[in-house]
């Protein structure tokens, strides 16, 4: 008589699936006309799931491990499944992983001022306005011959 | 996952893959091709797929070829006809038995379709709530709730076609 507890809570989705397989014997077991609505539903359901379970169809394979693409294929399966290969290619994938940080990390060097590497961008800037404008002061106003070039007379 | 590995596990869960596309596609041809397209699919991918949740993207597969399928079926205009939905093996059980069961078929596909779709993963295939909310996208309790509906709505049509002929 246990399925009569057992029918409620099937229809209260509360049933485990071997709770429901357990239900499915019992009822099977009853003549329909001893059952009460409700449980000659869970009859009919029960019995249709396990006609539809039945249902089979073939599939046509891949062969395995004769082609040569195949075998190929799985080395490569077996070889990153294998765990110390894991292991070595997240080892040298974290050095190179941090060897790029180190190497973003650094400051661009845009040029060198009395030995001194100058990393900022403005100085850099500043620091070659200063150098054109000291040639064009100290250099270009006393030569007489290159003045010449650019006159018309 | 290596190539044997694949065929074996595929094997394993072929007929349930199978007949998870009869009941949403409502044809066994296509059904069959379906399954034949999952196994294609999944043989491509092998390189990728871990052995550990096999079952649930074996039936995920499935389920998105069929919707894919339902989408392009849409598209083209070509309903499926009655004649070609499923239909149960005529020698199980007695002709009451199979009477019965024919009236849970009808009333089954007159279901909403996260409902039928929930009530055959866990009427027929057998699978947990759990696995169940992960094929199709939702939550146990949300399955749960939507199983519970399902089988309370056959339950009613099924007394109301078996006590009054309706």
């Amino acid at each position: 008589m246990e399925y009569k507890d057992l029918t409620k809570r099937y229809f209260d989705g509360e049933l485990s699936p071997a709770e429901e397989q357990t239900l499915h014997d019992e009822l099977a077991a009853v003549a329909d006309n001893a059952l009460t609505n409700d449980e000659r539903a869970a009859k009919a359901m029960l019995h249709y799931a396990s006609l539809k379970s039945n249902a089979s169809v073939s599939v046509k394979l891949h062969e395995s491990r004769t082609h040569g693409r195949t075998r190929l294929t799985d080395a490569i399966v077996a070889l990153c499944s294998m765990r110390y290969a894991r292991i070595a290619t997240t080892a040298v994938l974290g050095v190179v992983a941090i060897a790029m940080a180190i190497h973003l990390s650094q400051p661009t060097v845009y040029g060198y001022h009395n030995g001194k590497p100058i990393t900022s961008y403005d100085e850099a800037q500043l620091l070659a306005q200063d150098i054109f404008d000291n040639l064009a002061h100290d250099g270009f106003a006393e030569n007489h011959d290159l003045q010449k070039l650019f006159t018309l007379d | 996952m290596h190539s044997e590995e694949l065929n074996r596990e595929f094997v394993r869960l072929k007929d349930a893959a199978y007949r998870y596309a009869v009941s949403l596609l409502h044809d066994h041809n296509e059904a069959a091709d379906a399954t034949q397209d999952c196994y294609e699919r999944l043989w491509r991918r092998r390189l990728i797929i871990r052995s550990k949740s096999f079952d649930s993207l074996v039936m995920v597969t499935i389920r998105n070829i069929c919707l894919d399928r339902i989408r392009q079926r849409r598209r083209a205009w070509q309903p499926s006809s009655i004649e070609e939905l499923e239909s149960l093996p005529p020698s199980l059980g007695s002709a009451e038995q199979r009477e019965s069961a024919d009236i849970i078929r009808r009333v089954m596909e007159n279901l909403p379709s996260r409902e039928r779709e929930v009530l055959h993963l866990r009427e027929c295939e057998g699978m947990e709530f759990e696995d169940i909310a992960r094929i199709v996208g939702s939550t146990e309790s949300a399955v749960r709730m939507a199983c519970s509906r399902a089988r309370n709505r056959v339950k009613e049509e099924y007394i109301k076609i078996m006590n009054y002929g309706v």
